[in-house]
């Protein structure tokens, strides 16, 4: 007899069945014949994983794993309940996976393809409150499914994807063909090297860390782009952003190439200044979709994020990417101006102070993604953003526009100028054929409070804003007048 | 030198430039060889000769491309980004043609100098010789560019070097269409992958029996559609089907539906009959949320397409997609409407096939598919080998004739 006090409850889904099974702590015996017998109905002792008599087990259903953030549970409970390991210790007498295990009735371990695990440990997910589980595990196991998705283009994870849908419709009698492609998939052995590898990955998603983090990249617009804690993970909003940016570039380029008809030089290059560069996501995408016709200026005030840029401008753009895009700066946007920072003490270094004196501005596009977000908004958010992102790339002050109004004010000596065209050796100036523009994403609060900022100013005119695909207000274009 | 010296007797006598090009006429099969034209037709249909009425169309043209130049430059037009956009389209069209024509021009002034040139030389045999080459090279490449100019001209398929999507769908007939979808889709395959084409597979429906009941593919390649778009229509076939027990012969059908991939200018789409939304919708988005769920659900009000993709890990990809295949659909909506009117009002015979146009019929019995648009009968182990080049290119070749013929008879008026 067990005289547990706390039981749980795992679900776990096989092809033809559904099985439940009742974890109970400090069980004390177990009726050796009764688990042989009704092995699937018994509850399994958390302590001991010991299958205990059914009539022991309480109803009360406690949550999972103790803490309430799930940090107890470790790498290796995953890695044993997706293999299946319910097994009394005693039992396992073939704990050696090699020898096959397909018919083997005395283990309770499944067969180990990518169809059970995956459903494992969608389960296992949910049970968690890992945020978006089905999306999570597909993501995460095709990532360690080299042998079925060798390239990231393959986008393995919408197989497995429809794998799991197709289950849910009940149509998932069809693994027992042979000819079908989704079958050979799901049929696919995992070996436990892979199991292994999924386990961690799960254990660091149920801790609620980024996708994005834990595979190491992701796709942002026409590249793919290394991901690395701190820095904020590009959302789909940036690559909105980074579209209307390029509409707006493509008929620069082509208006400078019109001007330059006659001229023995071709169009002078489009600059462009991202401000708060982050993974470079912003700048690093407009270099990849105009090569030969932009040349991007960034700037962070993050360490982490200037290396990480040019990690990810090497990475897309090759390595020569200098001549598209220039090593980024680590300043703020205060900081990146001519004019003499008036400082009140008089031992600051002379070169700190005069460090962009003979700095060539002249943007003809300054784009930027700030942060944002206001203060007392930061504590709704979800843990997988605030507990891991940089709380720094996040908010914008108490109103969320202390960066954009920093930038506002900058606009002016960023933008100002005729230019000396690249090519020409005669070193001539010539007007800039449009204005100088000035997109940003912001909060959706945001756009009217910029609007009333830039009632009275009179070198930046606020232009216009556009929603996001969501539908909410989200970018903002300002225009800067010579 | 025929034609050379009664050019050099023309221009000495300064005849006008319609006597000229009727006594060029003349001689029209020597022109021919000379330049290299593009198109296929006998040269009794051509005229390769810049006559008055080409002269002033494309002295229209020119003027209306430097009047486009110039609106570039007007403030008004750079702060409109939409007319912006339409205005650098319009002109980037005529480009092609003006610059070739302008070479023209430049080059017909050098004729006249180097015939002053021969007239002046008198009897000196060694400069007589030298205008002479010089003219013969001058108006050997101004025949070039007549011809080119002639192309230009032509009212061209602006979607011939686009990429497609091309469905194939199987009509009446069971299984057997199915199958026979299926065979369709090996031919087309092949001789894709033989021009070097990619191919992917966007949706496909299997058959039962095998084969396909309708299988979407994306080509990619170059000039695509100017030769799949010859492919459009039903195409019968007449044979003992595979499942056919007791060896009767049954007709069954396929249908082909190929759509150019467009952009933005060539199909309309009012954002406003447009609902795109994805699966964030409601709650706060931007750097307050990091979701991977980025599928594009897209639903054209107007004729109730509805596009799902979710495929891709980038938003962006997925709402790309998604306006992809619904703008191919409706684009060749919009074909089919266009050519039905277009033939309507010419009575031409050639077409691009709207859906329900028998194209070809393949009889298995005497190893023959009859193009029914050519009236010409071709090999089915050349087709089924995706031999097709053979059939394509009559077909092209019958449209530039038809283009042809039906210019010079509106420039006769």
């Amino acid at each position: 007899m067990c005289h547990c006090d706390v039981s749980k409850t795992i679900t776990t889904r096989t092809r033809t069945r559904t099985r439940t099974t009742t974890i109970i702590r400090n069980c004390n015996s177990v009726h050796y014949s009764c688990y042989r017998r009704q092995r699937n109905s018994l509850p399994l002792c958390f302590n001991t994983n010991r299958h205990v008599h059914s009539s022991c087990s309480s109803d009360s259903q406690s949550p999972v794993f103790k803490d309430k953030n799930n940090l107890a549970i470790t790498k290796e409970d995953i890695y044993n309940h997706l293999m299946g390991y319910h097994d009394d210790h005693q039992d396992d007498d073939d704990d050696d996976d090699s020898t096959n295990n397909n018919s083997s009735t005395n283990r309770t371990s499944k067969k180990r393809n990518v169809f059970s695990i995956l459903t494992t440990s969608v389960d296992l997910l949910k049970e968690c409150k890992a945020p978006e589980p089905e999306m999570s595990a597909c993501h995460l196991f095709s990532h360690v499914l080299l042998n079925l998705f060798p390239r990231w283009e393959d986008n393995g994870f919408a197989i497995l994807a429809k794998i799991l849908q197709e289950e849910e419709q009940d149509t998932a009698d069809w693994y027992n063909d042979d000819d079908d492609h989704g079958n050979h998939v799901g049929n696919t052995q995992v070996t436990r090297e892979q199991v292994d590898i999924y386990a961690s990955m799960l254990e660091r998603r149920i801790k609620k860390e980024p996708l994005q983090y834990i595979i190491g990249q992701w796709d942002f617009h026409n590249c793919v782009l290394k991901v690395r804690p701190p820095c904020l993970c590009p959302r789909p909003e940036t690559e909105e952003l980074v579209e209307y940016v390029a509409k707006d570039i493509r008929q620069m380029i082509e208006l400078l190439r019109i001007k330059s008809v006659g001229s023995s030089t071709c169009g002078r290059k489009v600059r462009i200044l991202d401000v708060g560069c982050g993974t470079g996501a912003i700048g690093i995408a407009l270099a990849n979709m105009f090569p030969k016709d932009v040349i991007v200026s960034s700037m962070d005030v993050s360490e982490d994020a200037v290396a990480l840029s040019v990690e990810n401008a090497k990475f897309v753009l090759g390595d020569d990417f200098t001549l598209q895009y220039h090593h980024p700066l680590l300043c703020s946007v205060r900081e990146y101006t001519r004019t003499h920072l008036n400082k009140e003490e008089e031992e600051e270094e002379e070169e700190e102070e005069d460090r962009f004196a003979n700095c060539l501005f002249e943007y003809d596009v300054v784009v930027s993604n700030p942060p944002y977000i206001p203060s007392h908004d930061m504590s709704t958010l979800t843990a997988d953003v605030v507990e891991y992102e940089d709380y720094g790339a996040l908010c914008g002050g108490q109103d969320g526009l202390d960066v954009v109004r920093d930038i506002v004010e900058r606009l002016p000596e960023w933008c100002k100028g005729n230019h000396h065209d690249d090519n020409d050796t005669k070193g001539q100036r010539t007007k800039r054929p449009f204005p100088a523009v000035c997109w940003m994403e912001v909060d959706t609060s945001h756009p009217r409070l910029i609007q009333s900022l830039l009632a009275n100013n009179k070198h930046v005119e606020y232009n216009c804003e556009i929603q996001d695909l969501s539908g909410m207000d989200r970018f903002v274009k300002l225009l800067v007048k010579d | 030198m025929k034609v050379i010296s009664l050019s050099l007797i023309l221009s000495l006598l300064n005849q006008s430039p319609s006597i000229k090009a009727f006594s060029l006429g003349n001689t029209n099969g020597v022109n021919v060889h000379q330049s290299q034209s593009r198109t296929s037709a006998t040269p009794t249909a051509l005229s390769m000769v810049m006559d008055v009425a080409m002269r002033s169309r494309l002295d229209g043209i020119n003027r209306s491309y430097q009047a486009l130049t110039e609106r570039l430059a007007d403030p008004d037009v750079i702060s409109d980004s939409n007319l912006l956009m339409k205005v650098m389209s319009d002109r980037s069209k005529s480009e092609a043609t003006v610059t070739a024509y302008e070479e023209y021009s430049t080059l017909s002034d050098e004729v006249e100098g180097a015939t002053e040139l021969f007239q002046e030389a008198g009897d000196d045999q060694e400069m007589r010789e030298m205008a002479r080459s010089e003219i013969k090279e001058i108006e050997a490449r101004m025949d070039e560019l007549e011809a080119e100019i002639q192309v230009l001209l032509l009212p061209k398929d602006p979607n011939d070097d686009r990429n497609v999507l091309i469905e194939i769908r199987a009509g009446t007939g069971g299984s057997e269409a199915n199958i026979f979808a299926g065979d369709l889709a090996d031919v087309y395959r092949k001789y894709m992958s033989n021009q070097g084409w990619k191919v992917a597979v966007m949706d496909e429906s299997k058959g039962d029996d095998g084969g396909y009941k309708s299988l979407t593919l994306d080509v990619r390649g170059d000039m695509v559609y100017s030769k799949m778009k010859w492919e459009a229509g039903v195409h019968r076939v007449q044979r003992v089907p595979a499942t056919e027990s007791q060896g009767r012969v049954h007709t069954s059908t396929a249908t082909v539906a190929v759509m150019p991939e467009c952009d933005e200018v060539d199909v309309k789409i009012d954002p406003k009959d447009i609902e795109m939304s994805t699966m964030r919708a409601g709650g706060a988005g931007g750097q307050n949320v990091n979701k991977v769920e980025t599928a594009v659900d897209l639903l054209h009000k107007p004729t109730g397409i509805r596009i799902k993709c979710t495929q891709e890990r980038s938003q962006l990809k997925n709402k790309d997609l998604a306006m992809k295949l619904l703008m191919s659909k409706l684009y060749e909506i919009e074909i089919e409407k266009k050519e039905m009117e277009e033939r309507a009002k010419r009575g031409v015979q050639i077409g691009t096939g709207g859906r329900s146009e028998k194209i070809r019929t393949y009889n298995w019995k005497d190893s023959r598919c009859s193009d029914h648009r050519l009236g010409q009968n071709f090999s089915l182990s050349d087709f089924l080998n995706a031999d097709i080049g053979k059939m394509i290119d009559a077909m092209a070749a019958k449209d530039q004739e038809e283009k042809l013929k039906a210019l010079s008879e509106e420039s006769a008026y």
